[in-house]
């Protein structure tokens, strides 16, 4: 979790850039809700961990962290999609204001530079949401938009109602959750959590260390080699329960349910409980132990067998 | 020194760790500049808080008898363990050791306190606070304190305040009917674990069921509300 | 070492070892003391860096535990105090799987009533810790490592696996923000 500082200063340039950018949207020279498809570009100077927020609630926001104390956009606005704002130095606003609020947002395309170091947060309706390579906190949200986050960011939230969520970075803090999207982890993360009502979530096991995996009847997957030393808890009340994990793995795996089959096709059962009211109790040693991971279901099938 | 050089090195001047010439150049500075001398002051001023701070806090409970419990999972102290856990050391569930309804009495003055309810929340919520209510007047007598029948008095009326006086939110038409259709997937999983916890009414790990599910509902809504907000 | 992490309270040092010893032999009651001792100051330190008094409760009693079974391998270099410490600060940061949860159940220990929030001390001393409680997680277990419990950047660094740089930022961010909150 690397923060860069370039320092603060601004050079008169970027000064210069900054007030003629203010002075443009002062005026409401951006971009009019009667015009038709409209391009724009636009940087802004900013400082290199600036906290940014982009509202966008129709279409993409693509997000990409680079080396430069700025901000810089390509926004393609669809006919009627409304105003595009952009505003700041640490503390930025910038997105598409809706032209009309109470109707159907018109869709944007926005593609985003911004400082490594950002701290970003993004709000979507069905927009979908991409950020790589930003290295400050990351709050993404999205209700029926996908949300895809790749790099090293140092904490990542992401919510979508619908959409699926796919986490490829790597960092120490995830919390992923949606209500019926997809939920895919196959980055790495010390501490996660994902929830989910519906939907379906696929997490790798490997390189993740404390993951919390919750849904009510949402398949869960976790599949591969578990770290060693972490501890998994995954619960749900009827989604399907399977652990794909590599045939080495060393874990200690706890299953507790009440109505659900549970089959065994890796490590060894050494304790296993079932009773016709309280359900079952299993204990399973995969190779030396060293993983826990425990799964709770009222009456979801759990499955645990060797990753193909 | 610029003020903005000054507020970036102020952590170091408070701490005494600049050097000769630097200090001198800041020291200049304070004096002639009345809102950074305000910041070096502030910052002195919660310095000087956070090293007054108690050292010491009790807990509000007596945490003794829970850490016994699971002290009994571990082997006895001095033997040398590698990295495995034994598999009888396991975290106890959340919620272990409160009264079910306490918990549930939490969650539900929980959607109260966020406000983030919509007119969605079903009758189901009254059919569950009655049948938590009556459950909680079959426990022995000595089960239950003063303290457990406030909280059922809480409970009661935060249920029946949030089926009341609901305010519909400004959602659109789209999410309204994501939250509706999860709503019912939620509510039917609350309705199986009812019905298995009236046969088996004392387990704990139903009612912490019930209680982590409840709290995916409310997880939903709060996140329904958040996407109505600007 | 830092010199803000006092003696064990209420016992010389020689009692002090003599109940680690017994209690690294297995004896609960000499744990027990153990545990009274320094309950205080675990339950300090979980509560600042975590914000929340049910979350706080739940990490001090998961400090003990571990403590019990990692006694084997306090070998009494330190005192047992500093040791006690340093294992609480490392089940905290590593075990922040309720994070998303806790800004929640801040709010459900308000909801539920005074009974299980600790008794309020100063106004001050109360608002500082709120406002603690509101940072960042980050920044705040730098700000309580550093500024209150006194540990240094290097320390934090090793402690938390942050760069020691990252630990300077985040407590320059903590102290501003929190000198923006108390203002």
């Amino acid at each position: 979790m690397r923060r860069s500082h370039r320092g603060g200063r601004r050079s008169p340039g970027a000064i210069a850039v900054s007030l003629a950018v203010s002075l443009v949207a002062a005026l409401g020279l951006a971009s009019s809700p009667l015009a038709a498809q409209q391009r724009i570009e636009r940087g802004l100077a900013a400082s290199s961990d600036p906290t940014i927020r982009v509202y966008n609630l129709s279409g993409s926001t693509a997000i990409t962290g680079w080396d430069r104390d700025s901000v810089a956009i390509v926004a393609e606005l669809a006919p009627g999609a409304g105003r595009f704002y952009m505003a700041g130095h640490d503390a930025i606003k910038l997105g598409v204001e809706p032209a009309n609020p109470e109707g159907t947002p018109g869709s944007a395309r926005l593609e985003i530079q911004v400082p490594r170091g950002s701290v970003v947060w993004v709000k979507a309706a069905d927009a979908s949401i991409e950020v790589d390579g930003v290295e400050g906190g990351l709050d993404l949200y999205s209700v029926g938009g996908s949300v895809r986050v790749r790099g090293a960011p140092a904490t990542v939230r992401a919510e979508s109602m619908e959409g699926s969520i796919s986490i490829e970075a790597r960092t120490p803090w995830l919390r992923a959750k949606t209500a019926s999207g997809s939920i895919d982890l196959s980055g790495e993360a010390s501490d996660l959590a994902a929830s989910t009502v519906s939907g379906t979530i696929r997490a790798t096991a490997a390189r993740q260390a404390r993951a919390r995996i919750e849904s009510v009847t949402g398949e869960i997957v976790v599949s591969g080699r578990p770290t060693r030393g972490g501890a998994w808890e995954i619960e749900t009340h009827s989604g399907p329960v399977t652990l794909a994990l590599a045939p080495d793995t060393d874990a200690e795996i706890e299953v507790h349910t009440f109505g659900g089959e549970v089959r065994v096709d890796l490590g060894r059962i050494v304790n296993r409980r079932i009773d016709d009211l309280a359900g079952s109790d299993w204990k399973i040693l995969a190779g030396n132990g060293g993983t826990s991971m425990t799964v709770r279901t009222f009456k979801a099938p759990v499955t645990i067998r060797p990753a193909r | 020194m610029t003020c903005e050089e000054v507020r970036k090195r102020l952590d170091e001047w408070v701490e005494g760790s600049l050097d000769e010439r630097d200090e001198e150049a800041m020291a200049a500075h304070l004096a002639s500049c009345d809102a950074c001398r305000g910041e070096a002051r502030s910052l002195e001023a919660l310095l000087a808080a956070a090293a007054g701070l108690p050292r010491e806090i009790r807990p509000p409970r007596d945490l003794w008898a829970g850490i016994d419990a699971r002290l009994d999972d571990e082997p006895a102290a001095g033997v040398e363990r590698g990295e495995a856990v034994p598999l009888a050391a396991r975290r106890r569930p959340r919620g272990a050791g409160l009264p079910p309804w306490a918990l549930v009495a939490a969650a539900l003055a929980l959607v109260l306190v966020t406000a983030a309810v919509t007119s969605i929340l079903t009758r189901n919520d009254e059919a569950i606070a009655l049948k938590l209510r009556r459950a909680g007047e079959s426990a022995p007598p000595a089960a239950r304190s003063a303290d457990d029948r406030e909280d059922e008095a809480r409970f009661l009326a935060a249920s029946q305040e949030l089926l009341a006086g609901l305010e519909a939110q400004d959602l659109s038409p789209e999410t309204m009917e994501i939250v509706r259709r999860n709503l019912e997937v939620i509510d039917a999983a609350i309705a199986e674990l009812q019905v298995a916890l009236e046969r088996d009414p004392g387990n704990g790990e139903l009612t912490r069921m019930l209680l982590a599910t409840y709290q995916r509902k409310i997880d939903l809504l709060e996140q329904a509300a958040r996407s109505g907000e600007g | 070492m830092n010199d803000r992490v006092d003696p064990i309270a209420g016992g010389s040092d020689v009692q002090g070892s003599d109940l680690v010893r017994r209690a690294q032999g297995g004896d609960r009651s000499a744990f027990r003391r153990l545990y009274e001792d320094h309950v205080g100051r675990v339950y300090a330190l979980c509560l600042r860096l975590t914000g929340d008094p049910e979350d706080a409760m739940e990490r001090t009693q998961d400090v003990f535990v571990r403590a019990w079974g990692k006694l084997g391998s306090f070998r009494g270099e330190a005192a047992f105090a500093t040791w006690l410490h340093r294992l609480a600060v490392n089940v905290v940061l590593a075990d922040r799987r309720s994070a998303g949860r806790r800004e929640r159940r801040v709010d459900v220990a308000a909801a539920l009533g005074p009974r299980s929030q600790p008794a309020p001390r100063s106004g001050l001393a109360v608002d500082l810790e709120r406002a603690i409680a509101a940072l960042p997680p980050g920044a705040r277990a730098v700000f309580v490592l550093y500024d209150v419990e006194g540990y240094r950047h290097e320390e934090i660094a090793e402690m938390t696996g942050i760069a020691a740089g990252t630990s300077k930022a985040q407590l320059h961010r903590a102290r501003k923000l929190l000198r923006e909150a108390l203002a």
